[in-house]
Formats: C-alpha cells, sequence, structure tokens
C-alpha cells in the first residue's frame, strides 16, 4: 500500500507551497487533488492515509477533496477513440495511447487568511 | 473575522499549484536513466507478484546468456536476501535493497543501490522490484523497459483487475507454462486477450524457466532493446 507515502510527499508539496503563506498566519483549510483512473492509487485508502497523517502536519485543518478523471484511449497514429476491447485501432489496428487518466495532481490550496497579516 | 461587515465569514484564498505528485521522483528517474543510457547499460525493471517466477526469469536468463553478455542487478524485497543470494548462485552479480515495509522501490532507493553494485560494466541491468502487482507500476525508476512477470497460475483476470500495472508493461511474460497443462479452468489464450485489453501495442512471451520454453525468445528481445 503506497498510498502512505504518496500522502507524505503531498503533505510535503503542501508545506513547501504555503511556506510563506503560513508564516504570515494563513491557514490551510482544503487541498484539491485531481486523479485519473489509471493513477495507481485507490482514493479511499488515500483519504484514510491523509486523515492519518494529517495531525500535527500543516494540512491538520484542512480537508482533502479529489476530483477523477475517466481513462480515454485513443489510436496513436489516427486519433480514432478506442472505447472497449484490445487498445489497439479498430480501423488502422495502431496501438492505443492513453490522452488522460494517469495524472496525479495537486491542483490547489485553498487558505483561510481571516487572521493573516498580508498574503 | 470579515472586517468590512463583521459577518463572520472567513477569507479563503485559493493557491494554483498544478504540481505533479510523483514529479520528484520522475526527476530522479530520468537522472537514473542518463546514467544508464550514458554508460551504454538496458536497465529492465521486472515487476509482478509475489511468486510469479521473476528470479526464476533472470536464473535462466543467466543460464541462456552465458557469457555473451555482462549481466547485474538489484532486486527490492521487504526483509530478506534470499533473491539476491539466488541471482549471485546464477552468476549476476547482484545487491538486495530491504524496503522494510515499503511495497515499491523508488527512483532515489535504486540510485543509491546503484554504488553498491558494478551496473556500468553490464550490459543489461535488472531491478527485480518487490513482489506486488499494484504499488511498483507508478514508480518510474529510470529503466529502459518494464517488464512484468506473470505466472498462468496466477489466474487469466489479472490484467483486467491490474490495469495500471499492464499499461506501463513494454513486455509481458507469461511464465510456468509447463504448469497450465494442470490447470484446466485456465485460458491462455483469454489471458492474452485480457492482456491485449490493458496494454497498448500488447507483446508477450510464453515462458517456462523449468523447460527452458521462450528463454531464447526473450534474450532476443533482450538483444533488441540494446539498438
Amino acid at each position: 500500500m503506497h498510498e502512505y507515502s504518496i500522502v507524505q510527499t503531498l503533505i510535503g508539496c503542501v508545506e513547501k507551497e504555503t511556506r510563506e503563506a503560513r508564516a504570515q498566519g494563513a491557514v490551510v483549510r482544503r487541498v484539491n487533488l485531481r486523479m485519473g483512473a489509471l493513477c495507481g492509487v485507490e482514493s479511499e485508502l488515500l483519504r484514510l492515509a491523509f486523515e492519518t497523517f494529517r495531525e500535527r502536519s500543516v494540512c491538520a485543518e484542512a480537508e482533502l477533496h479529489i476530483s477523477h478523471v475517466d481513462a480515454k484511449w485513443a489510436c496513436r497514429s489516427c486519433g480514432l477513440e478506442i472505447v472497449r476491447g484490445p487498445l489497439q485501432c479498430s480501423q488502422c489496428g495502431s496501438p492505443g495511447k492513453l490522452l488522460h487518466g494517469d495524472e496525479m495532481i495537486l491542483e490547489r490550496i485553498e487558505l483561510d487568511v481571516t487572521e493573516a497579516t498580508d498574503v | 473575522m470579515c472586517e468590512e461587515c463583521g459577518c463572520g465569514d472567513h477569507h479563503i484564498v485559493s493557491l494554483d499549484v498544478q504540481t505533479k505528485l510523483l514529479g520528484s521522483n520522475d526527476e530522479q528517474a530520468q537522472h537514473n536513466r542518463e546514467h544508464f543510457s550514458e554508460a551504454g547499460v538496458v536497465a529492465i525493471n521486472l515487476m509482478g507478484s509475489p511468486g510469479a517466477g521473476k528470479t526464476a526469469v533472470l536464473e535462466a536468463t543467466a543460464a541462456a546468456i552465458g557469457n555473451r553478455y555482462a549481466l547485474g542487478a538489484v532486486s527490492g524485497d521487504l526483509a530478506t536476501d534470499n533473491d539476491g543470494e539466488r541471482l549471485r548462485k546464477a552468476g549476476i552479480p547482484s545487491t538486495t535493497i530491504t524496503t522494510g515495509s515499503a511495497c515499491h522501490l523508488d527512483a532515489r532507493l535504486v540510485h543509491d543501490e546503484l554504488h553498491n553494485v558494478p551496473w556500468r560494466e553490464t550490459d543489461f541491468f535488472f531491478i527485480e522490484n518487490v513482489g506486488n502487482l499494484v504499488c511498483p507500476a507508478i514508480y518510474d525508476l529510470g529503466q529502459n523497459a518494464n517488464v512484468v512477470v506473470l505466472s498462468v497460475t496466477e489466474g487469466e483476470d489479472k490484467p483486467l483487475k491490474y490495469p495500471v500495472m499492464f499499461r506501463v508493461a513494454d513486455l509481458v511474460l507469461i511464465t510456468k507454462m509447463d504448469l497450465l497443462e494442470h490447470l484446466p479452468q485456465m485460458s491462455i489464450e483469454t489471458l492474452e486477450e485480457n492482456v491485449r485489453r490493458t496494454m497498448p501495442g500488447a507483446k508477450t512471451i510464453r515462458m517456462a524457466a523449468a523447460t527452458g520454453l521462450g528463454v531464447r525468445e526473450w534474450v532476443e528481445w533482450l538483444e533488441a532493446r540494446r539498438g
């Protein structure tokens, strides 16, 4: 189960991206991830890992929001979409190419700046 | 607190980041890839379930190749050096990365271990990943190719259950073919069809380390990677 190491990486990213803002009093409230169906990470396990690791981290008061992206395949030569069956173009026989669905991206961090001095 | 009207609302600021979570692993992997490429080494990331036959494939490879090429390996193992020992016995200089509880190798672990094994002198350097059909798939190690070892005893539906692994494969070795006759429910054709549904440009080799089936084809595939 690699979700724990992914969450540690995620918290490290949030820490780095918000260092300045937090120094001025901003609090991380929400972390938005974009995850593809073929990114290799289970959302529920990731949530569980996040709940475990966020305590005493910069994400202590943050909720995790995950938006999901389906996998979409198309022919790597002619671009025809491949919907089912083998990952091969039904017209020209070329192998398929994944257009989207393998991403695992930290998209956005929402900061509460109510108590911040200057952000 | 909102200072303008005292309504009690919090001021939320949104920070657009767009960072790939595995970005730092990908960078390290690219660094490894440059190392391998500069030294003319073909690095193979060998993945598969525990007991799929990864080590047996490498033993058979060493026997088939003999002195024609220099081989080297590093294997990832949660707790033992058993695979490393088998590989050394087979004549492949190798070391073990003991990962503890970690279920996969990452690019940093491989990079650090390269200091302990004479990889530069090899023609083919095998990275035998931790036995696992899930986690290793998403960690680029800087390999030239991903090879997935899938044994017939694991069942024909495995590619459909673990599509992430088969998507990144450059070759699937279907091992333990000599056991197929004992598995009446198992259809090798269905298994291969399932590989085609999850692996673009699917390439499979039927293999049996015990009888030598497919070993020559596998070695030819390796030789073609030298380009």
